[in-house]
């Protein structure tokens, strides 16, 4: 289905860009990532997690590597997404149109067709 | 002298009443009003007017009263029962909210979070005391009474709990501790409902035992209510006899006994089914009968199996398990008011029925109360097979032009087919789809169908029942004649059964029995435990007077191989209970058990190493009540008047024909003829396909000898696709 | 077999509809089949638990069913866990490539257990398949196969963290013969049973399957035979083009797009690395594409997962969320592909360690993919599918297994304690908060504390209700578990043990600003004086030891391995051990739950009133009581905290257009 506007998590998805549902307000323009145009914490997940604020039997075992996401809406401040990630690693897209996706190099529809035997189908 | 069944359902109660010295059967019904008293005295009033008595002449005169109720089941259901509260094992006190973290099977993650078992108590009306049996019996902790009293105080006083639920760990094998505490409660509150866990339930595991002590709980204050006020009521009126109530085990107990384990009445309607189903069984001599309860929204199937009613350990409601022995009743969404669905994407399509249902409200389209999707009642009366023009029960005008039009929306125009030819797909599915349950619970259990006749009453049944044993190469299909009321008849047929399951796996014997040279000792053992459980059952008939010739009992043993969860069953005669019986007859009885073993699972499904285990010991304690030896003259509505045959009636079954049709009131012993026919009683309908022939027995009963060809059972003939399937797609 | 080929959607697309307009397939037998087919499935699947000879498969509820057509194509699938549909796709293909289809007679049985000829996703189950005859032409197969307690290897219960191949982990069976032409080859079943540590017992799981394969071979026969083989063959491909149609129609109800997702675990053992399964979950029109290429590169390690199980793990999302509802059968998988990068942790290389393939790689690849669904059915907009969003369940497979030389029996024995994957929480959905169970077993539970104690050399010192454990949203995740147990019985020896987990270091995360559950920690704790207690008559609670030895208790590693001297000891001088399993993750802003919700929750034990403060910003009482005025006063304080600037400096925002506000 070709859609104009949706709604995923806290955030709408449309031709202008994203914005977020709770207010409203602008979250980033077309082609681009929410999540690299709000306000982030982000940090080690065991280091943010295991200070008491989960309860006293809350904990994650420590590792350098596991950090933790906590995204606002920079308007209303409205907690949009937790995720977790490895150091270093950028945000995940929770949404590419096929159009945004080919024009930054991916383009699963044209490489199945083109090597149906990489895939595997049933 | 009058004897009475009387049973209590959620809409109708239903009274039986059989005149010992006039020999005649009559049957009374009245709407079951909230206050249950007032429709027992409307019934029982009906039944006094009608021998010219009055209620209290009438009850002076009942030499047998029993009854059935659906009233602990509808606590349940409509979540009205106690404020319950809970004493358990220190450690232990989330037992009944983890509930064994069961996830239900649900492929749809939503689903499996909407169905998830839902406590009836918050756990702020849980408390625990120290106190702990190890698995082997020894007392790691004992019971700290002082704890008992603030927790007993705590929940009726600041939690005002109306009942209390003593469950401990491993308190079905060392019941001690939990016996304490329901002492001290009775010290303490002597009117206080109090369940123990281990006299509810026998099973390992905690979570069953404390969960059906909760069911009790919940359920018992309010049963214990309604025994009262009805005890009150007859007593007032003059009844002298002792009331009998029906327990989920498919026998009656008397009514002072059963209040203790309200959980047992549960499901004593379908129960009462059962028993009135083996008691016609036993007369016309069928020993394994399948049984068959379709009403408005679901199938309940039950077995007979060698002429004992089977039982099982235990079943669930709403997800909350009931871990006590019944009659084993499986049950499936399809029933008269089961819609019917055309799921259609592409060119295909598939045709469901059930297990959504129209109920009684808004029903069927054809009750015209607003319903408008298709069910299988509307087909019914589509192909013809309900008359359009006689008025469901004498009060509900069925409207065939809202059928014709509920189906052509719904299904014919989508398949392309003619009303018809849509209604009888409906009709296939869902005749097909309740044979699947029949199967399912025949071969579960290692049976093979064709060895059974089928049994098949309540409103809906009837009409199916000959396809449904087509379907399955069942040769008999029969149908009481006391459809309206059958429960309540089988009320009245009943024994006084008491059911006892003693839980101890010590006994263990090799697979391959000539590793052991003598089971002496095994079998010594094994005789002392049946006596320990076989005591119970029959001092009790011994103190409900039952003479000694009128009482009898059955002994089982559950035998596994180690490490298996199924527990199959193996009569051990009565013998067992006398001290010669030894190593010889227990081997004998082994061995039966591995025949019946791989006749069920085959060869290759054993595995010849290794041990088998006596897991369980069980007594069936009967107390043998009066049978009323029904005939058809005992039966006979005041309305007979000779006339069977009432003319033909177009139906449509895969075609059109021309079907005689038939009053089951008028019909004689002996009567028969040949299908296609319809037998119409004052609710049901039975249909018979063509050329198989009818038969009425000597109780009135139906007996239609079943044909395959009479409904094409084969997909070759049976499918329209045969002659739609375009050339080439397949070779038929 | 060529009247089947001919039925096959694919091959007579064209044809679709007779002149007439109506299908080509009869919607009443399509239905009468397909409910014969579900009762047989159950039929099957009480057999195998019946008569299973552990407990672990029956007890944790993993085993499954299935019925193949002629091609290996399932048709019905009566799985307790999802992912054994990876292996089951795979077997049939595989049986025919290297003995060839005309090899195959009546009254053949195969069983199979190894992960790289298609036959498991784990060595530990082992499956058993036959093929139905009717009218001399083989219609299908049925499948069954199920956890057993041990398959050899290095270690018992066969979860070793530090085997370095699949060698190493298990005996591991190609499908092989134990029943050729209907004889019985006993030898076979005995060269596998003498690979495992318990022969007795693991042959008679095996004669389970042998039942309820018969049982299916039977009852598809009685089928085959009623309708013919043709007709039989027919209508399953009408059922097959109805799920795929029904599929197509719902998928095409999703935006087209890339929606991506990540899941990760931890090794623990050899290093603290931590592998991300990666997905990008491609939908065009009614196609849709897994694509998991850049996950990480297989670890040296019992995690990874072969093909196998990578399919096996894209079908839990698949049937549990995108297509629920539509009868499960290959039309449903018809529009669906996969792609990964071969070598990579979830697509592993011959022969790499799968020893928890299902626990951890599949179930990795399920979790991953589970992300990306609940997006795209968020973006479809409508309810029903919304409706099938949710966080992330508690996941992974957490094993203990002890083993010693005596238990309270006096015999050897090896206890898995599989309550890890049984008793997890369900996660938040949208207006839900999250029950019982995983996203993986569908029958998953725990057996019950005197099923546990009547066969395991253990005594329950408690089992809770783990508080604070599930994920904070404004609808929380389903809560875990925790469990302190010491070792016990007159006989009982020390018991080594080996130890197998997850989310510990990688906790299971929320949706929609939902947080994520507690990670999962287990270990001994030593010198608690709980073992003198008991020989005194005190118990004490995991929730009393630890208020006492909280701080000092370390938990184990992700995995573990006590070799040499390490026991757990039996007597005064008993350790605790302490085991937890993991709760579903939370959905939504924590701020937005219901006060009332939370008071419950608190009044239940689900949540800590500490907690209810911190996190949700609801200040209420133990016994429920809510006090309206801190509360709105706490959480009007915990909104400013989030910008506060103590905190990490936020990323700016985009100077854009700001029409909204």
């Amino acid at each position: 289905m070709a859609a104009e506007q949706m709604k995923i998590g806290n955030v709408e998805h449309g031709p202008s860009g994203c914005s977020c549902a709770g207010c409203g307000g602008t979250l980033c323009g077309p082609g681009e990532n929410w999540k690299e145009h709000v306000l982030a914490k982000r940090g080690n997940a065991a280091e943010r997690l295991n200070q008491g604020q989960f309860g006293e039997s809350y904990r994650v075992h420590e590792n350098q590597h596991v950090e933790l996401a906590e995204l606002f809406c920079p308007h209303c401040h409205d907690l949009l997404s937790v995720e977790l990630y490895l150091k270093d690693e950028p945000y995940r897209w929770d949404y590419r149109s096929l159009e945004t996706a080919k024009e930054q190099g991916y383009d699963p529809v044209s490489e199945f067709h083109q090597d149906e035997d990489s895939w595997i189908s049933f | 002298m009058f004897r009475i069944g009387l049973d209590i359902g959620g809409t109708f109660s239903d009274l039986a009443v059989y005149d010992a010295d006039a020999d005649s059967y009559g049957e009374f019904k009245s709407l079951t009003s909230y206050d249950s008293v007032s429709s027992v005295s409307n019934c029982l009033t009906k039944a006094a007017e009608a021998h010219d008595r009055t209620l209290d002449e009438f009850l002076a005169d009942v030499e047998l009263f029993t009854f059935g109720s659906t009233h602990a089941l509808n606590t349940l259901l409509t979540e009205t029962g106690s404020r319950v509260g809970i004493v358990t094992t220190k450690g232990h006190r989330d037992t009944y909210h983890i509930a064994e973290m069961e996830r239900g099977g649900h492929l749809d993650v939503r689903e499996a979070v909407e169905k998830a078992f839902e406590p009836l108590i918050p756990r702020s009306r849980i408390v625990e005391v120290p106190e702990r049996h190890g698995p082997t019996g020894e007392v790691i902790v004992a019971l700290d009474e002082d704890a008992t009293r603030d927790a007993l105080r705590m929940l009726v006083e600041q939690q005002q709990a109306e009942a209390i639920v003593v469950s401990f760990l491993w308190a079905h094998r060392w019941p001690a501790h939990e016996r304490r505490v329901g002492e001290i409660a009775r010290e303490l509150y002597p009117d206080l409902h109090v369940t123990l866990g281990s006299e509810i339930s026998g099973t390992l595991g905690e979570f069953n035992r404390l969960a059906t002590g909760v069911i009790n709980g919940y359920v018992g204050k309010r049963t214990n209510e309604q025994a009262s006020a009805l005890r009150d009521f007859l007593t007032e009126h003059g009844l002298k006899v002792p009331i009998l109530v029906m327990q989920l085990v498919g026998g009656v107990a008397p009514l002072a006994e059963v209040v203790q384990r309200p959980v047992t009445l549960l499901k004593s309607g379908p129960a009462g089914g059962a028993v009135a189903a083996s008691s016609i069984a036993e007369q016309i001599g069928e020993p394994n009968v399948v049984c068959i309860d379709m009403g408005g929204t679901s199938l309940d199937v039950s077995r007979i199996v060698d002429g004992e009613i089977q039982l099982n350990r235990g079943f669930a409601v709403r997800g909350h398990p009931v871990s006590v022995p019944g009659v084993e009743v499986e049950s499936i969404g399809a029933g008269g008011g089961s819609i019917a669905v055309l799921e259609s994407a592409g060119s295909v399509a598939r045709l469901r029925v059930g297990p959504e249902s129209a109920g009684s409200s808004p029903g069927p389209a054809c009750y015209g109360r607003g319903g408008e999707q298709p069910t299988v009642t509307d087909a019914n009366l589509v192909l013809g097979i309900l008359d359009a023009n006689v008025a469901l029960g004498g009060e509900i005008a069925l409207d065939l032009d809202g059928a014709k039009e509920a189906i052509r929306r719904s299904v014919a125009d989508g398949l392309g087919q003619s009303v018809e030819q849509a209604a009888w797909g409906i009709y296939r599915v869902v005749t097909a789809q309740m044979a699947d349950a029949v199967e399912n619970s025949l071969i579960s259990n290692g049976v093979d169908p064709r060895n059974f006749a089928l049994m098949a009453f309540g409103a809906a049944a009837p009409a199916h029942a000959a396809a449904i044993a087509a379907r399955l190469g069942i040769r008999a299909a029969i149908i009481p004649s006391f459809f309206p009321v059958f429960s309540a008849y089988g009320l009245m047929t009943t024994d006084i059964r008491h059911v006892y399951d003693l839980t101890d796996d010590t006994v263990r014997v090799p697979v391959d029995l000539a590793l052991a040279k003598s089971l002496d000792e095994e079998a010594a053992y094994a005789a002392a435990k049946l006596r320990e459980v076989a005591a119970l059952p029959l001092s009790l008939l011994e103190k409900e007077s039952i003479p000694e010739s009128a009482r009898d009992v059955s002994l089982f043993i559950d035998l596994r191989y180690s490490g298996q969860e199924l527990q199959m069953s193996i009569e051990v005669p009565r013998e067992a209970l006398e001290a010669d019986w030894g190593g010889e007859q227990l081997r004998e009885a082994i061995e039966r058990w591995q025949e019946k073993y791989l006749r069920v699972y085959g060869e290759g499904a054993v595995w010849h190493e290794g041990t088998i285990e006596l897991v369980n010991y069980r007594a069936v304690g009967i107390g043998r009540l009066p049978t009323p030896a029904l005939t058809p003259e005992s039966i006979r509505g005041a309305d007979a008047d000779g006339t069977v045959s009432t003319g033909t009636r177009r139906l449509y079954l895969g075609e059109w024909v021309d079907a005689a049709v038939h009053r089951a009131s008028e019909l004689r012993p002996g009567w028969t003829t040949t299908g296609p026919a319809v037998i119409e009683g004052e609710l049901t309908t039975v249909l018979v396909g063509r050329g198989e022939t009818v038969t009425a027995g000597q109780l009135g009963e139906l007996r239609i000898d079943v044909s395959r060809e009479a409904w094409h059972t084969g997909a070759r003939s049976t499918t329209a696709a045969a002659e739609r399937v375009p050339a080439g797609a397949t070779s038929d | 077999m060529t009247e089947l080929t001919q039925a096959d959607p694919a091959a007579t697309a064209a044809s679709d509809k007779a002149a007439d307009g109506a299908s080509r397939f009869d919607a009443v037998a399509l239905q009468v089949v397909h409910s014969r087919l579900e009762t047989l499935m159950r039929l099957m699947t009480r057999t195998l638990e019946q008569l299973a000879g552990t407990a672990v498969g029956r007890e944790a509820g993993d085993y499954s069913t299935a019925f193949m057509d002629a091609d290996g194509r399932i048709v019905a699938f009566g799985s307790a866990v999802i992912t054994h549909l990876g292996h089951e796709v795979q077997i049939i293909p595989w049986i025919y490539e290297h003995y060839g289809r005309d090899s195959i007679k009546p009254g053949d049985v195969f069983i199979s257990n190894d992960p790289y000829t298609g036959g498991s996703v784990h060595s530990s189950d082992v499956g058993c398949t036959a093929p139905v005859f009717a009218e001399g032409t083989l219609v299908g197969w049925v499948f069954c196969d199920m956890h057993f307690a041990d398959v050899g290897g290095m270690v018992p219960g066969s979860f070793s963290p530090s085997a370095g191949d699949c060698f190493a982990e298990a005996v591991r069976f190609p499908p092989t013969r134990i029943y050729a032409g209907g004889e019985y080859l006993e030898d076979v079943v005995r060269a596998f049973v003498n690979n495992t540590r318990i022969p007795t017992q693991i042959a008679r799981d095996i004669s389970a399957e042998v039942g309820a394969s018969h049982l299916g071979v039977r009852a598809v026969a009685e089928l085959a035979e009623q309708y013919g083989a043709a007709e039989l063959g027919h209508i399953i491909a009408g059922l097959r083009e109805l799920s795929e149609e029904m599929f197509r129609a719902r998928l095409r109800k999703i935006p087209d797009g890339v929606y991506e997702s990540a899941d990760y675990i931890e090794d623990g053992y050899a290093s603290d690395r931590v592998y991300r399964a990666l997905v990008q979950m491609t939908v065009s029109g009614d196609e849709l594409y897994f694509d998991f290429r850049g996950s990480s590169e297989a670890a040296p390690a019992l995690l990874n997962c072969a093909r196998s199980g990578l399919v096996g793990g894209v079908m839990g999302p698949l049937i549990q969320q995108l297509a629920t509802g539509i009868p499960f059968n290959s039309g449903v998988m018809r529009p669906l592909h996969v792609r990964s990068e071969p070598g990579s942790f979830i697509d592993a290389a011959f022969p790499t360690p799968i020893g928890l393939a299902t626990g951890y790689g599949a179930w990795a690849v399920s979790d991953a993919a589970w992300g990306a669904a609940s997006a795209a059915l968020e973006a479809s907009g409508d309810e029903y599918l919304r409706g099938r969003s949710s966080a992330q369940a508690g996941g992974g497979a957490h094993c203990s297994i002890f083993s010693g030389a005596s238990n309270q029996f006096g015999e050897y024995s090896i206890f898995l304690n599989m309550d890890g994957p049984g008793g997890q929480g369900l996660a938040a959905l949208e207006g839900l908060d999250g029950a019982r169970g995983s996203n993986v077993s569908l029958w998953g539970s725990i057996p019950s504390v005197e099923a546990h104690e009547s066969h395991e050399p253990f005594l329950y010192l408690s089992r809770e209700l783990w508080r604070d454990s599930a994920g904070a949203g404004r609808w929380r995740g389903g809560a875990g578990l925790k469990s302190a147990v010491v070792v016990w019985g007159e006989k009982t020896s020390d018991q080594s043990g080996t130890f197998c987990s997850v989310r510990n270091a990688v906790p299971t995360v929320g949706r929609n600003g939902g947080y994520p559950a507690s990670g999962v920690y287990y270990g001994p704790i030593a010198g608690t004086g709980v073992g003198e207690g008991l020989e005194h008559g005190t118990l004490e609670t995991c929730s009393e030891i630890q208020q006492r030895y909280g701080a000092s208790f370390e938990s184990l590693p992700s995995k573990a391995m006590w070799e040499g001297e390490r026991y757990l000891h039996r007597g005064p001088a008993a350790e605790v051990f302490i085991q937890t399993t993991p709760g579903g993750g939370g959905f939504g802003d924590a701020l937005k739950r219901d006060p009332q919700a939370i008071a419950k929750d608190v009044e239940e034990g689900i949540v800590s009133s500490a907690a209810a403060a911190s996190v949700y910003g609801v200040v209420v009482d133990e016994l429920g009581a809510i006090d309206e005025d801190a509360t709105a006063a706490r959480r009007k304080a915990l909104r400013e905290e989030r910008i506060h600037p103590s905190n990490p400096a936020p990323v700016p925002v985009n100077q854009g257009e700001n029409d909204g506000c």
